[in-house]
């Protein structure tokens, strides 16, 4: 077995990369689809959203390396330092070819201009491909790189960055070729660097679908923290006087009585977040009225996402419930401080949106209506009344929390799911259940808040009492 | 023995984890001032029967009761009464050491703050160090140090010196060794470094597959399996020795190095001296003692 059938055999033997091969497949029929049906009717940028694809696969298809090349023995591999670069060429190439065919679908160009485009496409293609990979390369947690998403899709909608790239790749193949060769023989040199295997050895790198590996997260935690640390030492550390609050509070209560537990649970849940509301408070605030605005000028029901995110904030929220820390708390005691917990976090998070709610109907007095290619976008502030909306979410997703606290993913994907079909697509509007046309109103989120609760409750009951504690 | 002096004990306890039986009827007593040493090879249940103990676990049959409660039932005073080195060692990590520490003494009433200062000293540990930026083996004596302060009637500690340096290591066995001059004071300790567990134990369980194949104290475990050289003072050894029980021999045409079961030291010099033979018993280690077991 040669060096580059082995790291071929990641492919195959994780079955995360199984998902992700399903889920690339999944993603290309579309996109493909759209492409053909597109080239009849005009010319859109939908021949842009295989740089899309390309992009976000491609950081799974560098993380395979990555992985190989993190390993203690990666040194001892023959041929180490060309095997990378080999195989990240191989696929790049070919994936950036097979999309790059998409161009002959292109209406109204001749045979030699839908060569020179296709031509064009592998280029650009390639550059796309290789901006990936170096994110995998350059950024211990990759993963992040998904936060550019909401980025590109804005980018899109507002100057149709789509469009622009396919017509310059149409249009100007004669710069994107070259430019593309260029971006290529950079590539080729730079991860045939003799140097590279030296630099990732034993270095901790997240990987494909690593944010679910709790020990590697932890290290990867531990290794921020420490960073963090050298460069700030008083970041992200607990006030003194929060401190000394907390446990003057644990101090005088009566030894094991349920008030020292559910202090004790406060301390470990919110010193921080308290400790550093100079800082992350104001800069939680800055950051939220721009998107505040941004949301409430978009017309439909997605500014109600405001209502719900504080839902999918606690689904990893730890409850403390399998903490082997502290054994002094009993299952009683778990279960009274992990419930005062939920209910506190919740309140919190229901004046945190009504305070929204409040800051929108405020701004809508003086926000003008704006302008956008023709449309005329009118501020539309938060309707107050769906500040209840916590109220329900908040104990579903601790019960889905504490369902799964040992599967994150499942957690993740059963949390999108009530956050998807509850509330995006029907908090104002109607959720359509088998042809019947339900219209969700506050007051149904009312009537469901003692369900909601019970649901939580019953749960919390079962796994504190009945359940083994420990992760 | 009175039921009084019963710290812990488990009546036909079995628990499975989807297909492996982690515990399989497990009967178990262990009474006040034992120093117990845990052993087993990974996946024997060693960590499942501490959890019992201390009521995280829930058998699935049988009962284990601890401080004459269910275990499942104990409450923050029984439990203030113990102290459990966790072997994945979770701990409070955006904490710094100091605050860790305010944090933890705050629930017992019987911290030792001149054991806790002591420690911090012997053991070099950082108060202003956040926990999160630990290396394994600070994290571990922190956990320690948190187990210990509060002089617990009942020390659990699982894999407690795993991730510690020799020295560190050495440390921690000096401070053991003081911990278990008191009397009344309880210690399990799950170890896979049996040559340091030899020096405090004086019982040994020992584990496989979720059962245990030998609960006994460990002069008991010592007197049962000796091993001794047989060196023939007059020509070749016999081709057939006299020893029933015989556990493992290595012969050659004038020496012998045979271990064997339940023999008294008298009873095999008598042997020795019928064949002619001299004799010389050495006491087996706990790690010897534990691979016959096991084996």
């Amino acid at each position: 077995m040669t060096i580059l059938t082995a790291n071929l055999k990641h492919l195959y033997q994780k079955r995360s990369n199984w998902f992700l091969g399903l889920f690339s497949a999944a993603t290309a029929f579309p996109i493909a689809t759209a492409i053909t049906e597109t080239s009849t009717i005009n010319r859109t940028g939908n021949f842009s959203y295989p740089i899309l694809w390309i992009f976000y696969v491609s950081m799974f298809i560098a993380s395979l390396p990555i992985d190989v090349l993190t390993k203690p023995f990666s040194y001892c591999l023959p041929d180490h330092t060309k095997i990378p670069r080999n195989f990240l060429f191989y696929i790049g190439l070919s994936i950036s070819f097979l999309w790059s065919l998409s161009f002959i679908f292109y209406p109204d160009l001749n045979l030699g201009k839908t060569i020179l485009a296709c031509l064009s496409a592998f280029s650009t293609f390639t550059i796309f491909y290789w901006l990936s990979v170096w994110f995998v390369f350059k950024l211990r947690n990759w993963s992040i790189a998904f936060a550019l998403i909401p980025l590109i899709m804005i980018g899109n909608q507002l100057i149709n960055l789509g469009a622009i790239i396919v017509l310059a790749i149409v249009e100007a193949p004669l710069i994107m070729i070259p430019l593309g060769a260029a971006v290529n023989i950079l590539a080729w040199h730079h991860w045939a660097n003799p140097n590279m295997p030296r630099k990732y050895c034993t270095q901790l790198w997240m990987g494909t679908f690593d944010a679910w590996n709790t020990k590697k997260m932890f290290k990867y935690k531990q290794l921020k923290l420490a960073e963090k640390d050298k460069k700030k030492p008083n970041l992200n550390k607990i006030n003194s006087s929060v401190e000394n609050f907390f446990i003057s509070r644990i101090g005088r209560a009566e030894i094991g009585s349920l008030g020292q537990h559910i202090w004790g649970g406060f301390y470990k849940t919110f010193c921080l977040l308290i400790s550093q509301y100079r800082q992350d408070w104001i800069r939680f605030l800055m950051l939220m009225l721009p998107i505040l605005c941004f949301l409430c000028y978009m017309q439909g029901s997605v500014k109600n996402i405001i209502f719900a995110m504080s839902g999918l904030m606690v689904i990893y929220m730890n409850l403390w419930i399998h903490s082997s820390l502290l054994v002094t708390s009993g299952r009683k005691q778990r279960f009274y401080s992990t419930l005062t917990i939920a209910a506190v976090t919740t309140i919190w998070a229901t004046v945190l949106v009504t305070s929204f709610a409040i800051i929108t109907q405020l701004l809508a007095t003086v926000m003008p209506p704006l302008t956008v290619k023709g449309h005329e976008l009118i501020f539309d502030a938060l309707n107050i009344n769906y500040s209840v909306t916590p109220l329900v979410m908040m104990p579903l997703m601790f019960t889905i929390n504490l369902f799964c606290y040992k599967k994150p993913m499942l957690a993740m994907f059963l949390a999108m799911i009530i956050f998807q079909l509850f509330f995006i697509s029907s908090i104002v509007g109607t959720l359509t259940i088998m042809n019947r046309h339900i219209q969700i109103t506050p007051l149904h989120m009312i009537i469901m808040i003692p369900f909601a609760w019970a649901i939580f409750i019953a749960t919390l009951r079962y796994i504190c009492m009945r359940t083994c504690l420990t992760k | 023995m009175t039921i009084e002096n019963t710290i812990t004990q488990m009546t036909n306890v079995s628990k499975k984890f989807s297909k492996i039986q982690a515990l399989d009827s497990i009967d178990l007593k262990i009474n006040a001032g034992q120093i117990i040493g845990l052993l087993g090879a990974n996946g024997s249940g060693k960590s499942t029967l501490l959890r019992h103990i201390i009521g995280l676990y829930l058998p699935d049959k049988g009962q284990c009761t601890t401080f004459q409660a269910d275990a499942a039932k104990l409450g923050p005073k029984e439990l203030a009464r113990i102290g459990y080195v966790h072997q994945e060692g979770e701990l409070l990590d955006w904490m710094t050491v100091k605050q860790l520490i305010n944090y933890v003494s705050a629930y017992y009433k019987t911290w030792n703050k001149e054991l806790q200062d002591r420690y911090i000293k012997d053991f070099d540990i950082s108060l202003s160090d956040r926990v999160g930026s630990l290396s394994p083996g600070q994290r571990q004596k922190v956990s320690i140090l948190l187990a210990i302060a509060f002089e617990p009637e009942l020390l659990i500690l699982d894999e407690p010196a795993s991730a510690l340096d020799p020295i560190a290591r050495s440390q921690f066995l000096d401070l053991l060794l003081q911990i278990i001059q008191d009397p009344t004071r309880t210690i399990i300790i799950s170890s896979h470094i049996l040559s340091d567990v030899e020096k405090v134990i004086d019982h040994a369980i020992i584990m496989r597959k979720g059962q245990i194949l030998c609960d006994c104290s460990f002069d008991q475990l010592r007197e049962k399996y000796t091993r001794f050289t047989l060196t023939s003072l007059n020509g070749p050894l016999p081709t057939t020795l006299p020893f029933k029980n015989t556990i493992t021999a290595q012969t050659s045409t004038s020496k012998a190095i045979i271990t064997v079961q339940d023999y008294t030291q008298e009873q095999l010099e008598d042997i020795a001296k019928a064949l002619n033979c001299e004799i010389e018993i050495k006491p087996l280690s706990l790690d010897e003692l534990y691979k016959i077991v096991v084996s």
